[in-house]
């Protein structure tokens, strides 16, 4: 089992586990369509395979990010935010980012339910809850943008064509 | 003072920028002409149009504007191929988008063109 095209091929496999599985099979029976013509052509299989590059930057190319970068261009937010809860599972840095922004719009909402349906009560929370509440906000806005805008960097680097 | 480390300014990367441009509009352009086989685009996009791109290039692509709409597969088995191979045509939308890339293209370059040699430079 030392046949390089077959070692590549399950490293690929392996890269698009992401992937439905339909769209594993298609890629994977068209990239050794592909192997095949080049060998029937007079390459030899590393020279096949070199026209792939690496194929974990191969196998990445075809992820949702694609379509990530389409929707950051043509500045879909709601879009960009579905393919980074997507890439929640992969990402340490999403995760993060989600997380603090999710954060933020509860400790937005609280201090907005507090203000509006309590206002007698803030007096007796003491005089620093609502400048740290409001610290607080702002620092996880900070970082749920800091963590957005490092993703958005990685991903973009990882999967432009 | 520190400088930025220079881009690299050689004409091979020069060209790869310029060409990622292009690249999508001489796709859907040649398949424009009738469906095609990756290694067939590949050999064409090289002979014809001068794009020498990779496989590791290509396959994204194609799989990017398949999901986009613009391109539809499907799996022929030709009567003098030893083997199945998955063919790329141009889908309805496709075709009006080239149509809308050709026009931006060619006013673009013709606008830049007349600029780049105004005054026979």
């Amino acid at each position: 089992m030392s046949d390089p095209v077959e070692i590549w091929m399950r490293a690929l496999a392996h890269g698009l586990r992401h992937l439905p599985e339909a769209a594993q099979d298609d890629i994977l029976a068209e990239v050794r369509t592909a192997i095949r013509d080049r060998i029937e052509q007079g390459l030899t299989s590393e020279q096949a395979l070199a026209g792939f590059g690496s194929v974990a930057t191969f196998a990445r190319s075809f992820d949702e990010a694609a379509d990530f970068n389409a929707a950051v261009a043509r500045r879909q937010r709601l879009e960009a935010i579905a393919v980074l809860i997507e890439e929640l599972g992969r990402s340490v840095t999403i995760g993060f980012g989600l997380v603090s922004a999710t954060a933020c719009v509860l400790l937005a909402t609280r201090i907005v339910l507090l203000a509006w349906r309590m206002p007698g009560w803030l007096p007796y929370l003491g005089a620093w809850t609502l400048p740290a509440a409001v610290l607080t906000l702002i620092l996880l806005a900070v970082a749920a943008r800091f963590s957005a805008r490092l993703a958005i960097r990685r991903l973009r680097a990882a999967r432009s064509l | 003072m520190l400088n930025p480390s220079p881009p690299d300014k050689t004409p091979e990367s020069r060209r790869t920028q310029m060409y990622k441009g292009a690249l999508e509009l001489a796709l859907l352009s040649l398949l424009g002409d009738g469906a095609q086989y990756g290694l067939r685009i590949l050999d064409s996009l090289r002979d014809q149009a001068g794009l020498d791109l990779s496989e590791g290039t290509l396959y994204p692509l194609l799989h990017r504007l398949e999901k986009a709409g613009l391109i539809t597969a499907e799996w022929r088995h030709e009567q003098d191929a030893s083997h199945p191979r998955k063919y790329y045509g141009l889908t309805e939308a496709g075709v009006a988008d080239l149509v809308e890339q050709r026009r931006t293209w060619l006013d673009m370059t013709g606008r830049l063109n007349a600029f780049l040699t105004r005054g026979g430079q």
